[in-house]
């Protein structure tokens, strides 16, 4: 028996427990019950009063440009998604809404309500732009929707019809006046390569004349004439060297011949002939060095202008040497009848001087000439020799410079030509959108008028209503409760005072009370027989208006 | 009174007795005291007290038919929980010496009065001598509750003017005797702290074996501690969904100098009481075997 009572405790437990929130329930019907209807009925009756909407839609195909892109390209952005965010928001601009407000006569119940700026955004919110996705290539756009919902299925359609108008048009035309105005300013900063192509290239001749012989580019041939005149300027040397030794030679020859000859005492035929043969060699020696002169001038005017140094430097030696051979044919015309003694050969020579010391002076004056010549060509030399060593010295710092300057004309050119070649693609291009054979819309379905109003389903609405009105009479129930600070029974008087209960008197109805209570047991039961007539009521008509 | 005029009046309440206000109207009385012609012409102060309680719990403007259980079902619950009420005060008294009890309550309308009345009726039923005080002195109601004719009564006798037994009247369907309130020309707080009340109460507690006082809710008035100090147990009166928590505890809490015999829980619900469906059940066997021996008489006539 006890084993039975043990037993019993929990669902004697169970029945308190459930019985407790039955007599709850019981106790808080109403404040359950109205609340639930206020929000039942007032979805209910939202979902009746609910406006129908008709939704026309157009689909539209955008079309890649004819001619192949490889060909042409096309000079006009091709995310198509920000395009279409663009035009979207171009067409959806207030001043384009309100003429279609206006040209349609949308919203004709709000004017006097509204602003026109109110009926804009309502108007906005009622136009969708949707594009469609290919499956598995998101970033590629082909087509798009463009819907407007109204009240009335005929301007659903009507409006959607300009709507679609409105994006095809903009479409051809942002596109034209894009391309031309991308074409335009290619051209422009075109111009602006070409003159600063232009600068750069002058200052690049400039900077060559101004360096002209030590440009870096020169540089091997500066190094190979500075070898080809150190190598001549050895050969002057050489040859300078051989000269002055012949001169020792010669003055020891003729001082022997004019010991000789003051010894022999013939000595005057000797320095007669001598003097003959002298002149006619010193011409001959002249006139040779005026033609290796005249050469060499010929040679150097071939490479240089006439202002270059050694041009310069040839052509007074030449002027020089002529002056001199026409000297010496002077002396050799004059000779027989007075013979002039050499001013290098000290003492002038007797009249009987032998013809070997004539010919020995000779021989020595010419010497003098042409040791004078060497040194002059040394000198020279060794001018132009320094000359190259300032040019090579000067070729490393002006290196940097002609890089900068070649550099500079090179991106310039470079620059030129790219945006050339660009400006000749974006004409190409220009020419393709004018003639409309670049990518545009073409309205794949056009819209239609709607044969059955939009959602929200009504039925729905009601349901939400009722769901949210059970859901606020029990939160309704459980705030009353829980702000309900009145004993409710024996447990709870005795949770809360240690004095005794001596006895709980229930509630006790006389005959004419049951009545009442039974009566009002009936007219709840009418009332809730009532409300489940009205949710499955506004149920139906809800689906019959849907 | 005589036996007739007790016999009409009982007859025009139960004839009524459907719990309205309007046919329950507390007693009109003059500047003296006094009822005007000893019957009921209703006035503001009868309209604040009779509040309509429509749950049919134990309060004054239940209806005399259904406040007083013992005339009308003895096997009704509230009539077992009352005679659980007067057992559990007979066993207190067999541990402590206690005779005078007084009913109150934290504030009006929990149902002290019909408590007061119903538990006078079950003590008289069970010990004998048993007498009613009708300690509101500012709201008296018992005589509304038991549908007699109002008289002067308790604040006569404070004030000396009249003694306690020529103010007594038998209930003789509920077998005890009533004290009504009367007519106080004094404040009620200045005759109730006077010393003519333990006169009173012992005069009383001379005849009788329990004598039950019915006061006012102990706010805002002092009359009920009053009383509680000269009683020998307090029985509060606590309505389920009408008595807040805070009350409970103000009102024990100024009790702390009486002895607190305990709670009357008024109005519980007790249908989900395992007891209840045993209790239900025991009442329609009860019914049915009355039937039976009623049908097996007249058929036995017949």
């Amino acid at each position: 028996m006890t084993t039975n009572l043990m037993e019993d405790a929990p669902s004697a437990q169970t029945e308190i427990f459930l019985a407790h929130y039955r007599k709850v329930f019981a106790r808080r019907r109403w404040s359950f019950l109205l609340p639930c209807c206020v929000i039942g009925l007032a979805g209910a009756v939202a979902a009746y009063v609910w406006p129908l909407k008709y939704q026309s839609d157009s689909l539209i195909l955008i079309e890649q440009q004819k001619v192949p892109s490889q060909y042409v390209k096309p000079n006009v952005v091709s995310d198509l998604q920000s395009r279409l965010d663009t035009m979207t928001q171009q067409i959806l601009s207030r001043t384009r809404l309100q003429k279609l407000i206006e040209d349609f006569h949308l919203y004709a119940g709000e004017r006097n309500k509204e602003t026109m700026d109110d009926l804009v955004d309502k108007m906005r919110g009622n136009i969708f732009v949707q594009p469609v996705q290919i499956p598995g290539r998101q970033d590629q756009l082909t087509a798009f929707h463009i819907s407007y919902i109204s009240r009335s299925p005929d301007t659903a359609q009507r409006v959607t019809n300009e709507l679609t108008s409105l994006f095809i048009e903009y479409n051809l035309r942002t596109r034209a006046e894009d391309s031309a105005s991308t074409t335009a300013f290619l051209r422009t900063e075109l111009q602006a390569a070409a003159d600063e192509l232009s600068t750069q290239e002058h200052r690049l001749q400039d900077f060559k004349m101004k360096n002209l012989g030590a440009l870096p580019e020169q540089f091997e041939a500066n190094l190979q004439v500075m070898a080809s005149l150190e190598s001549q300027l050895q050969a002057v040397t050489n040859e300078l060297q051989r000269a002055e030794q012949q001169k020792v030679y010669l003055i020891s020859i003729r001082s022997e011949y004019e010991a000789i000859g003051r010894a022999a005492g013939g000595r005057g035929m000797l320095v007669a002939g001598t003097d003959g043969t002298h002149r006619s060699s010193d011409l001959a020696n002249a006139e040779a060095t005026l033609r290796d002169l005249k050469k060499r001038y010929e040679s150097l005017t071939g490479q240089y202008t006439s202002e270059f140094p050694d041009v310069i430097t040839t052509k007074k030696e030449i002027a020089h040497w002529e002056s001199v051979v026409a000297d010496l044919k002077t002396a050799a015309a004059k000779s027989p009848a007075s013979p002039s003694p050499s001013p290098a050969q000290g003492p002038a020579p007797d009249p009987g001087v032998s013809p070997a010391i004539a010919d020995a002076t000779s021989h020595l004056k010419a010497i003098d000439l042409e040791i004078a010549a060497q040194k002059r060509d040394q000198m020279m030399l060794q001018k132009q020799i320094a000359l190259m060593q300032d040019r090579l010295k000067e070729t490393p710092l002006l290196e940097q410079q002609f890089a900068e300057i070649s550099r500079d004309c090179d991106n310039a050119r470079l620059n030129y030509q790219s945006l050339l070649q660009k400006q000749q693609q974006s004409e190409l291009a220009t020419q393709l959108e004018q003639r409309q054979q670049g990518e545009q819309f073409r309205v794949l379905d056009p819209a239609k008028r709607p044969d059955k109003a939009m959602p929200p389903n009504r039925l729905q609405i009601v349901l939400i209503g009722w769901v949210l009105g059970v859901i606020g009479g029990f939160g309704w129930v459980v705030l009353r409760e829980f702000l309900d600070s009145t004993i409710r029974g024996k447990s709870d008087l005795e949770l809360r005072t240690q004095v005794p209960i001596l006895a709980c008197i229930p509630t006790h109805l006389n005959s004419v009370q049951e009545r009442r209570r039974i009566r009002r047991s009936r007219l709840e039961l009418a009332v809730g027989v009532l409300l489940v007539l009205i949710v499955i009521g506004s149920g139906i008509g809800s689906m019959l208006r849907a | 009174m005589a036996a007739g005029e007790w016999g009409g009046t009982l007859k025009r309440i139960f004839q009524n007795g459907n719990g309205s206000h309007a046919e329950q109207p507390r007693t009109a009385r003059n500047g003296r005291g006094q009822p005007e012609d000893g019957a009921v012409q209703p006035t503001f102060a009868d309209n604040f007290c009779d509040a309509t309680v429509s749950r049919g719990v134990l309060t004054a403007s239940t209806g005399p038919e259904s406040m007083v259980f013992s005339r009308s079902d003895t096997r009704g619950p509230a009539d077992e929980s009352l005679r659980l009420l007067a057992h559990r005060l007979q066993r207190i008294r067999e541990r402590r010496p206690m005779k005078t009890l007084v009913v109150t309550s934290a504030s009006p309308k929990e149902g002290k009065t019909v408590v007061a009345v119903n538990l006078a009726a079950t003590l008289a039923a069970n010990s004998g001598r048993v007498a009613l005080i009708d300690g509101d002195l500012r709201c008296a109601y018992v005589a509304g509750v038991l549908g007699v004719p109002v008289l002067p009564g308790f604040a006569e006798c404070l004030e000396e003017e009249q003694s306690v037994e020529e103010n007594l009247l038998p209930v003789s369907p509920l077998s005890f005797d009533l004290l009504q309130a009367g007519a106080a020309k004094r404040n009620p707080a200045e005759l109730l702290q006077g010393p003519r009340l333990k006169e009173v109460a012992m005069t009383l507690g001379s005849k009788y074996d329990w004598i039950v006082i019915d006061t006012p809710p102990l706010t805002p008035f002092v009359d009920a501690q009053c009383l509680a100090a000269a009683a020998d147990a307090v029985i509060v009166v606590v309505r389920a969904g009408h008595t807040s928590r805070d009350s409970v505890a103000r009102t024990l809490e100024s009790l702390k100098d009486v002895y607190v015999a305990g709670i009357v829980l008024n109005g519980a619900d007790a249908e989900h009481s395992p007891y209840y469906k045993y209790y239900s059940q025991y009442r329609s066997n009860g019914a049915l075997a009355a039937a039976a021996v009623s049908n097996g008489g007249r058929a036995g006539h017949d």
